[in-house]
């Protein structure tokens, strides 16, 4: 009876630990996001020579909007798994890691026009040097949200996602829910005020 | 801490009666007054064990489960008391004190055999106590461990498994906050603030180092033009990201040792530190300040004077907290009884250092002053200020106050002040002088110069401070090596401390504690103490 009262809370205090811990890892990373804003601000307009954003860069509406209703379907699924609902909450997850999917792939495509139709690399101009690491940045961290999301999936899939898991699920869609705030602030930076 | 009389008639209560009545009898202690007041033993109706068999015959309703497993396990009386005083080890921080206290000069606050066949000779057929409780069903049972297997008898322990223990006190409920009952950021003590500020500047600041060196490499390697001045980039955002980490390092690197002051100074003035909440928050309040700070390491790049105002300013803003914590500091000693031990040594030179650091940091915040003193020998003497004469000395205070419980030996008290006598006088010659060639202009990072400069006393000067350090430093390391081998043991708490770190043994367990200790105040060592006057009410 106390041992097993003892080990409920110690799996408590873990789930607790976890979320500290993810707190303290999106801390550091909106740091590091941070400097990388300030700088493509600071270098904005800087440019020596061509291409200038206005010129190359479209507006990425589907891909800003698959990203951010991916959040919703995030959500959904960790708030499914707790209360039981094994399937939906595998669903849901693997909804989210397919518009995620979209989101990366019109990335892509973008990284694919700019460099090979426009010219632009890293080293053409200070525009390509501060555009590709902050979205680049990004777009790592978006793959590591579909590597998580994508595990989730496979272990809902085997039969391994369980309602105790709930709580590891809700970190991910923490994760999930950063990476999709980092892009407003990107998109509001690269596509709104730098173009 | 002391049982009330309704639970008087439990059996580690007879137990604990049973270990007063070995107390030399002029013992006043609290911890003696504790085990008396679980009553005499053996008054007019017959001896202890007639006493047992009685309350055996109608037990109190708490002692139910112990006798239970006493029966299915076919415990002994003696066995069953023995289980009854090492539950009360684990659930009653205060018993383990007590018998820690009967058997001083052993460390330790876990009966051991050779005090527990002391007590129970009362019972006249205790003539074999250690050898039934080795033997016996309860050790075979696991219900009682036996720690140091290698130690003479006397000086093996017991303990009860914890969870056994604490469903035999029927105190399940107690460990609903597994972290620390009683612990709230208002009583934490002031070393776990400084470093949870720490921790918090530490996530902020370390990420955009690693952006710059990212920046830096994707300039060197992919040809990106970050710091790339040809290509329209700037040397200067450079110094921004990295000072922009550089800066708050080094309170990053000053704070812990403003927490080991503070738990240092009030322990060796025999006084609560003064202004706890005005610490704190000046602790707090630095952390965030020195996030906006950073730019005062280029005043001389020429940022215009929009910018050298504000760091300037900010730069001054952030010396008011650290100002606050100086006269906290002080107030504590004042009017405490000091005791001038090697930590409350190396206390005092820091704050003298420390004040130095501070106000030649104050005149180099005025950017003027800054353009005509960077990278002269001024900065550096400033800096190591800091680091050696601030940060350094710290450390060199919390290794004296908290080696004996790292280790369970004292540092060498003699060698301690030759060490520190011997580094004080090193270090300020060397840094006190090292400021004047800076003003003279001498500048940084050089290694001659023309001799008609009239740097070379100076410079004499400070080369002459550095075998003292070195001797100091050297004394050190054979203080350490001599004491970790020789030294005289320390005992639980050594320094009549207050903070729970001191409840435990010397070298703590790898548990740490046998109970985990209801925090009760900041001060919950002095709680356990003085039971009659604890720090609550006066917080």
């Amino acid at each position: 009876m106390t041992s097993l009262a003892v080990a409920q809370q110690e799996a408590e205090t873990r789930a607790w630990r976890g979320r500290v811990g993810l707190i303290g890892l999106i801390m550091a990373e909106i740091s590091l996001f941070g400097v990388f804003v300030v700088a493509y601000l600071f270098y904005m307009g800087k440019s020596l020579n061509g291409p200038y954003p206005k010129d190359v860069l479209d507006l990425p509406v589907l891909a800003t909007v698959c990203l951010l209703s991916s959040s919703i379907f995030v959500a959904l699924g960790a708030r499914a798994l707790p209360r039981g609902d094994v399937r939906w909450a595998g669903i849901w997850l693997f909804v989210t890691a397919l518009l995620g999917t979209i989101f990366l792939a019109s990335t892509a495509k973008e990284w694919y026009r700019l460099i090979y139709r426009e010219g632009l690399t890293i080293g053409t101009n200070l525009f390509g040097t501060t555009y590709y690491p902050l979205v680049g940045l990004h777009a790592t961290h978006v793959i590591i949200g579909l590597c998580m999301l994508g595990l989730c999936c496979v272990f809902a899939w085997w039969g391994a996602l369980r309602p105790v898991h709930g709580e590891r699920v809700e970190l991910v869609s923490w994760y999930w829910h950063f990476v999709d705030a980092v892009w407003v602030v990107v998109f509001t930076v690269v596509y709104v005020i730098g173009r | 801490m002391l049982e009330t009389a309704a639970t008087m008639d439990r059996l580690r209560s007879f137990g604990l009666a049973m270990l007063a009545s070995v107390l030399p009898p002029g013992d006043q202690s609290a911890e003696a007054q504790f085990l008396r007041s679980h009553g005499p033993l053996g008054d007019n109706c017959g001896t202890p064990g007639e006493h047992l068999d009685r309350y055996l015959a109608a037990p109190a309703a708490c002692d139910r489960l112990l006798l239970q497993l006493g029966d299915a396990l076919g415990l002994n009386r003696i066995e069953l008391l023995v289980t009854a005083i090492a539950a009360g080890v684990e659930t009653d921080l205060m018993c383990g004190r007590a018998i820690a206290h009967l058997q001083a000069p052993v460390a330790g606050s876990r009966p051991t055999f050779g005090l527990l066949a002391a007590a129970f000779n009362k019972f006249g057929e205790a003539g074999n106590v250690i050898a039934a409780i080795l033997t016996g069903a309860a050790a075979e049972s696991g219900l009682l461990q036996i720690l140091n297997d290698g130690a003479p008898l006397a000086e093996r322990t017991l303990c009860v498994p914890v969870p056994l223990s604490l469903a035999l006190d029927g105190q399940e409920t107690i460990r609903e906050d597994t972290a620390w009952p009683g612990m709230t950021l208002g009583r934490m003590p002031i070393f776990v603030w400084v470093m949870l500020t720490v921790s918090g500047m530490t996530l902020v600041v370390l990420s955009p180092l690693s952006a710059a060196q990212i920046m830096l490499a994707l300039d060197r390697y992919l040809g990106a033009h970050f710091f790339d001045t040809q290509a329209g980039g700037s040397a200067v955002m450079w110094q921004h990201f990295f000072w922009f980490f550089g800066h708050p390092e080094v309170y990053i690197l000053m704070l812990p040792g403003f927490g080991f002051v503070s738990e240092i100074i009030p322990v060796f003035s025999r006084k609560v530190i003064f202004g706890y909440a005005t610490i704190v928050a000046a602790t707090v309040s630095i952390g965030l300040v020195s996030l906006s700070v950073w730019a005062h390491h280029m005043f001389a790049v020429g940022m215009g004077a929009p910018l050298n105002s504000f760091f300037a300013l900010s730069t001054m803003l952030i010396s008011v907290p650290t100002g606050i914590k100086i006269f906290n500091w002080l107030a504590t000693m004042y009017g405490g009884r000091l005791q001038f031990k090697t930590p409350l040594l190396f206390c005092c030179a820091f704050l003298f250092q420390f004040l130095c650091a501070g106000l030649t940091g104050v005149m180099l915040a005025v950017a003027p002053f800054d353009w005509q003193l960077t990278d002269s020998y001024f900065v550096v003497a400033h800096f190591h200020f800091v680091l050696v004469g601030s940060v350094l000395f710290t450390i060199f205070a919390a290794i004296y106050y908290w080696f004996p419980k790292v280790t369970g030996r004292m540092l060498s008290e003699r060698l301690g002040r030759w060490h520190f006598w011997l580094l004080v006088i090193g270090f300020n010659l060397t840094f006190i002088t090292m400021h004047v060639p800076g003003i003279l202009g001498m500048p940084r990072r050089i290694y001659t110069y023309q001799a008609d400069r009239g740097w070379e006393i100076w410079n004499l000067v400070t080369t002459l401070g550095v075998p003292l350090q070195l001797i100091a430093v050297l004394i050190f390391v054979v203080n350490v090596v001599l004491s970790l081998r020789r030294g005289t043991l320390a005992g639980d708490d050594p320094w009549d401390a207050w903070t729970l770190e001191w409840a435990t043994t010397s070298p703590p367990p790898s548990y740490n504690f046998d109970a985990i200790p209801v925090t009760t105040s900041r001060r919950p060592l002095w709680d356990l103490k003085h039971p009659d006057d604890p720090d609550g009410p006066h917080e």
